[in-house]
């Protein structure tokens, strides 16, 4: 560090701030520690924006659901780092994949519950992961330093819905509905079964 | 969690594994892959005094082609049969059930010999050597002896291994006629215990026709109906379905009406896979 009078070295300063104290200057807390706070002008958040579109493919026996294509268009602003953005939309993903089709803690008619290890509660892995196809739309935010928005939720939340309505249109001419998630082939066969026997009816 | 305390030891004969594993008052388990063993020792779903390794017992990984048999040693990696490094005259079907058992790592070590074992109900090797009308050789100090794995395989976790018995390996009785076998698995999950598995073995054209249905049941189960449908020769797939639809009345009267729906696609989807082998 060069100053007006003279030259101190970083090690030096670190050396007196942590270990020789009584040379400090009179006044000067001890440590080196320094805090900066920022806030967007605009403090109700700003977040990112996104959409999902998604291909599945149902056996309506069987009720499962194989997803053959994935595609996210995002807008987080401008983007500090793009890979560490690509890799946090990825991971929301298959956390949002694990609430569409697989996690879930049932619990029988005592209470007990019935996942309670990894064997049973099913936690989507790598091979359940499609390779998302991802777009990119850089809109500065106004509010925020560099037009950064947050960017963490869009990943995760979409699936579900974007996963179940995929489902939906599958089925759309028996009009067969999906409220309720995860979509376990169990609950994906029984409502088409429903369906069926809805139109059956009314035929 | 981690095991409960246990012995361990690696003979180097079957005669000295079947002395070690019929011990009176000693609850012994022989152990090969570990894959299904270890994890159960370690949630307390098994407890024993002491494991048996059988991984060093060259006469458990013999693997060879007479003219009336493919041999397969029991200690074969489900990995090895996935790479094609044994022989496979079943049309790739072995090959093919090899490659959906769990995840890689777990068939790297995960043997035929030790699923055949352990029955469990969810296994793919049970219902598929049933299929294809394999016969199990087993070992002991009481001599040697073959069943067919239909009749080995007793119930959920159960098989008619007796104390000191060791399973060797499989014959795999080889076909005159052209096999065309198909396979349909739902699971889940990659990974995860299977619900639904249907195998179908059609020998040379209106030849002999095997359906079998596993992770169903506590054992595979045999569909008479659904064979004789196929052997027909009628190609109807909702025939084929009413014709699963009684087996399951008569072999699975507990199932639920979504059980029966998922049996009867896998059945569908095998016998579809199965035309598609030429």
């Amino acid at each position: 560090m060069h100053g007006p009078s003279g030259k101190v070295s970083v090690g030096e300063i670190a050396f007196i701030a942590n270990v020789r104290q009584d040379k400090l200057p009179t006044g000067m807390e001890p440590l080196l520690e320094a805090i900066g706070t920022y806030e967007p002008t605009i403090s109700g958040g700003v977040f990112a924006y996104g959409t999902h579109a998604v291909v599945v493919a149902v056996d309506p026996d069987s009720g499962v659901v194989e997803l053959l294509d994935y595609v996210v268009a995002e807008d987080c602003g401008t983007m500090i780092n793009p890979m560490i953005v690509d890799g946090q939309v990825q991971g929301g993903i298959a956390q949002g994949i694990g609430t569409a089709l697989y996690e879930e803690i049932p619990y029988d008619e005592l209470g007990q519950p019935l996942a309670t290890t990894f064997g049973d509660y099913m936690v989507p892995c790598a091979p359940e992961i499609p390779d998302v196809r991802l777009a990119h739309l850089i809109s500065p935010a106004t509010a925020t330093e560099y037009g950064v928005k947050g960017l963490g939720e869009g990943g995760a939340i979409a699936p579900p819905a974007a996963i179940a309505n995929a489902v939906a249109d599958a089925f759309r001419s028996i009009r067969a509905s999906f409220n309720e998630t995860p979509l376990t082939p169990r609950r994906v066969s029984e409502a088409v079964d429903a369906a069926r026997h809805t139109k059956d009816a009314a035929a | 969690m981690k095991s409960a305390p246990f012995d361990y030891v690696r003979p180097r004969t079957v005669a000295e594994a079947s002395a070690l594993l019929a011990q009176a008052g000693v609850n012994a388990a022989a152990i090969a892959g570990g894959q299904s063993l270890v994890p159960m020792l370690n949630l307390r779903v098994a407890q024993v005094d002491l494991l048996v390794d059988l991984s060093r017992l060259d006469e458990l990984k013999a693997v060879g082609e007479t003219s009336e048999n493919l041999q397969i040693g029991a200690l074969t990696t489900h990995a090895a049969i996935e790479d094609g490094m044994i022989p496979d005259p079943f049309g790739g079907l072995m090959r093919r059930v090899a490659s959906t058992i769990s995840y890689r790592a777990v068939r790297n070590y995960g043997t035929i010999g030790g699923s055949i074992a352990l029955a469990d109900p969810a296994a793919d090797w049970t219902g598929c050597l049933i299929a294809l009308g394999a016969v199990v050789r087993i070992g002991g100090r009481n001599g040697a002896r073959e069943q067919a794995v239909e009749d080995f395989v007793q119930g959920t976790y159960s098989t008619s291994l007796g104390p000191g018995e060791v399973i060797l390996g499989f014959d795999v009785p080889r076909s005159d006629a052209p096999l065309r076998c198909g396979f349909a698995k739902v699971a889940r999950k990659s990974g995860a215990f299977a619900n639904s598995i249907a195998y179908v073995v059609v020998q040379g054209r209106g030849g002999l026709v095997t359906v079998v249905l596993a992770a169903a049941a506590p054992r595979p189960i045999v569909l008479a109906g659904a064979a004789r449908h196929l052997a027909s020769g009628v190609d109807s797939e909702d025939a084929l379905r009413a014709a699963v639809a009684d087996d399951l009345k008569t072999y699975l009267p507990d199932a639920d009406p979504y059980e029966t729906r998922l049996h009867i696609s896998t059945v569908v989807r095998a016998a579809r896979d199965m035309r598609t082998q030429t």
